[in-house]
């Protein structure tokens, strides 16, 4: 069972839950049960007939806790701190990714190292690597970050914790938590989760997305392609969001406040506001472990002096990766370009209206244009996410079917 | 500890259990009534609510007037001749029921048949058999069998879990065609919520009977998914698209065999013109010309003659031969220009009509209508494999023979030669003289 994906899957797990959520209420913290708990759903993911995948997500662990311990111990007990060490634990712990990613160009076949969820493990890796080398960890207990990677509320998609958070939750007593309050919070996400998921984005794919779909691919005009476009960025929020929420509130029942992923983005009044609101544990990885480092990196080699050039450069960076990471294949890069593009025009205008103060009219009726006009340059990126163009291109149906 | 705040917490799941408690297994979900107006656009609707639906098929079926057709793809050429659109325009005193569309092979519909026993005993049932679902695809790359037979993703769609759990919890474990069914479902690799489904399977499969929780807990599964199946029942219409009137048009008011014919052979003509092969234009269009050069000589190798289709068709002659259903099992032809340009080998068709036929004759199935030399005759497939105009006038009157007619049938089945591997793979002599 892929995790969330139906609602069926609540069924074992509000009835698996309810042990640990009594022990809560007492104030006990009884990490035996979260850990036969978390082995049990893992293996419903991960076992049985998909034991496959099962052994390469151990397999991928041993091989994480090996570069995280050996890095601890070269920075930390050994105190030593060259760049050269550094970028090979980064290396090393993206192994893994890119063969996982490339193999399937290679040997026309999914890697059988694979598994679902390879990524977003890695970017909680890399986390933990970063925050070590900047001396913001003190040491990584080797459980802690077991429990970390394995947490299997999140394994399959996110949202996508940062250890030392994480660590202090599991190591917080319940004594001084107010539970009730967590417990709440949680079903209300689940509850929001399962009207998101289950009800809105399912009848936008039955009722929209699909059909339109296939008129698209069929006759791409651009009164169909905007339906597609409509339909599916908001399948995409609706199906996303709900499964966040189901992660969020599942962990919070846990005892864990991991980060939200949603935040309303479809107020968003630009383009960084959108990415304040969009994925956020994403593109907060990005942020802080992408952009800021190429910003500071490029400062501190002096390369470029101008602020707005290495500004915009690190953006291209950002969201050329991030499209990369979805997958190796142009539309996604598109999609990150696109996206990188709006930033840096978006930067510009606000410089301009920063120097033009009084120029651009301000109030209700201009922060609505704003919040439209983000609306559809955003779907427009998803248009491209979707790769219907790609299938456009390489079956060209109005072509063969003049009669049509 | 904070009472009140407790209930505001977990009162609304409790509340939400409860609802779905009530809506789903509770006896406030009854079953849905459908008007004969419903059950009738249905019949020719081919849609895949309308074929896992249960409330549909059973209420359908209980009334002795809808005449199940099972078959695949060609059910989809819904032309004038369409046996749908002939048995409305000429007030027949049947109405086709069409089961089966692309993707429903021998497997889906033994489940079908499964899932709706009591409906479907001591009826007159049409079925058409597809030469193309006894093969056996092979990578000479990674060295495994690729697929044979139904494809998996295809015989999920086609079976619901609900019918994988009633066929599992009423399977008796003593007969072989249990332990049979039982393995090829393991086969497939687990879809959804399996886990629930692999120990009973299991132990299907070694002939023992599944123990008391496992068939337990797949009780409750199976109270939960026809429940769902009952709810939804209530809110979502199957989508009908067939327009009867358009078709209908070009037919002559009263019934003729002769003139049908001949309107069908000019209808043939006239869309069939983009090519030498009297394939339909749009089929042409989407499936052959993007790809054309490509299938010169491309089926040269293909038999249609080693699969384990063989053995998911003896399961499904079973259970027709247990349900005591009178059957015309049809087998419909090849384009014979479009074999001769792909290199489809004309003996192995005729070995596995052969084949085939002695499949159904020594176990007394002998209601065969055989159109395998029929493969020249214009315009008797819409396309490539798919019976169209003149081959669905063919088969009117074939099958209004069969519907007139009151044969006795005694079966034989025999599962000892036909529901074993030999049978799958034996070859039928084919390929060995030379």
């Amino acid at each position: 069972m892929i995790p969330y994906e139906s609602p069926r899957y609540f069924i074992p797990l509000i009835v698996a839950i309810i042990p640990l959520i009594i022990a809560h209420l007492k104030g006990k913290k009884w990490m035996g049960y979260q850990a036969v708990f978390t082995f049990a759903f893992l293996w419903l993911t991960f076992g049985g007939p998909n034991i496959r995948s099962g052994i390469a997500l151990l397999c991928y662990g041993v091989w994480q806790v090996l570069i995280v311990k050996g890095y601890e111990y070269y920075r930390i007990t050994l105190k030593k701190n060259t760049t050269h060490i550094f970028i090979i634990s980064i290396l090393l712990s993206l192994v893994p990714l890119f063969c996982v990613k490339l193999t399937p160009f290679i040997i026309h076949k999914p890697s059988l190292f694979g598994f679902l969820g390879i990524s977003y493990l890695t970017f909680k890796s890399i986390n933990v690597i970063m925050e070590i080398r900047d001396g913001a960890l003190k040491e990584v207990k080797l459980l802690h970050f077991i429990y970390f990677m394995y947490f299997f509320p999140t394994i399959s998609s996110g949202p996508i914790d940062r250890y030392r958070r994480f660590a202090n939750d599991m190591d917080e007593s319940f004594a001084n938590k107010d539970y009730i309050n967590m417990l709440g919070k949680g079903f209300t996400c689940i509850f929001i989760g399962l009207f998101y998921k289950f009800i809105v984005g399912y009848l936008i794919d039955i009722y929209a997305l699909h059909p339109f779909a296939i008129e698209a691919t069929k006759y791409p005009v651009i009164f169909n392609l905007l339906k597609v476009m409509y339909s599916y960025g908001l399948y995409l929020f609706f199906d996303f969001a709900g499964y966040s929420m189901f992660a969020v509130g599942v962990s919070y029942i846990m005892g864990y406040e991991i980060p939200k992923n949603f935040n309303l983005p479809f107020i968003s009044k630009n383009i960084k506001d959108f990415w304040n609101r969009w994925h956020m544990s994403l593109s907060f990885w990005f942020r802080d472990f992408v952009y800021m480092r190429l910003v500071y990196f490029i400062v501190k080699k002096r390369v470029i002096k101008n602020r707005n050039v290495i500004s915009n450069i690190s953006y291209f960076g950002l969201f050329l990766l991030m499209g990369a990471w979805h997958g190796l294949t142009w539309y996604y890069l598109a999609y990150g370009a696109y996206h990188a593009v709006l930033m840096c025009v978006t930067d510009a205008w606000i410089r301009w209206k920063k120097k033009h103060k009084g120029l651009v009219p301000t109030g209700k009726a201009i922060d609505v244009i704003n919040i439209v006009l983000t609306f559809h340059a955003v779907m427009f990126s998803f248009l491209i996410f979707s790769g219907i163009f790609d299938f456009i291109i390489k079956y060209p149906v109005t072509k063969i079917l003049p009669s049509w | 500890m904070n009472k009140k705040k407790l209930w505001k917490a977990i009162g609304p799941v409790i509340c939400a259990m409860i609802l779905v408690l009530v809506l789903l297994v509770s006896p406030l979900n009854y079953v849905k009534r459908y008007s004969k107006k419903e059950l009738d656009t249905y019949a020719a609707s081919q849609s895949l609510q309308v074929f896992l639906g249960t409330p549909i098929k059973s209420q359908a079926f209980a009334n002795k007037k809808y005449l199940p057709i099972m078959g695949s793809s060609e059910l989809s050429r819904f032309d004038s001749f369409h046996p749908s659109v002939i048995a409305k325009k000429y007030n027949r005193d049947y109405t086709p029921f069409l089961i089966g569309t692309a993707g429903t092979q021998s497997l889906t519909h033994y489940f079908y048949l499964n899932s709706i026993e009591k409906e479907m005993k001591n009826r007159k049932i049409v079925f058409i058999i597809s030469p193309q679902w006894f093969i056996r695809k092979y990578d000479r790359k990674t060295k495994t069998i690729t697929r044979d037979g139904i494809d998996k993703y295809a015989f999920y769609q086609f079976v619901s879990s609900e019918d994988i759990c009633k066929w599992a919890l009423s399977a008796d474990p003593k007969l072989e065609t249990t332990k049979v069914t039982a393995k090829r479902l393991l086969s497939f690799p687990s879809i959804d919520d399996s886990e629930f489904k692999r120990p009973i399977l299991e132990s299907l499969a070694n002939g023992q009977k599944p123990g008391g929780l496992t068939k337990a807990i797949m009780d409750v599964q199976f109270q939960i998914y026809s429940g769902e199946d009952r709810f939804y029942s209530k809110f979502s219409k199957p989508i009908v698209g067939r327009k009867f009137k358009k078709k209908e048009r070009v037919l002559p008011n009263i019934y003729n065999a002769q003139l049908l014919k001949e309107i069908a052979e000019e209808e043939g003509k006239r869309e069939s013109r983009n090519n030498n092969f009297d394939i339909n234009n749009t089929f042409y269009n989407l499936k052959i010309r993007p790809k054309f050069s490509k299938l010169k000589g491309a089926f040269r190798r293909t038999s249609y003659l080693t699969s384990a289709e063989y053995t998911d068709f003896q399961l499904l002659l079973n259970e027709f031969a247990k349900l005591n259903d009178d059957v015309m099992f049809v087998i419909p032809p090849v384009n014979t220009k479009w074999t001769k340009y792909t290199g489809l080998r004309k003996d192995m068709l005729q070995t596995f009509s052969k084949k085939i036929t002695e499949q159904l004759r020594s176990q007394g199935f002998n209601n065969i209508v055989d159109y395998t030399d029929k493969g020249g005759v214009p315009y008797f497939l819409n396309d490539t494999i798919h019976i169209g105009k003149v081959g669905w006038i063919t088969f009117d009157g074939d099958l209004q023979n069969f519907l007139n007619r009151n044969d006795k049938h005694t079966y034989k089945i025999n599962n000892k030669k036909y529901l074993t591997k030999e049978w799958a793979i034996d070859t039928y002599g084919y390929g060995k003289k030379k």
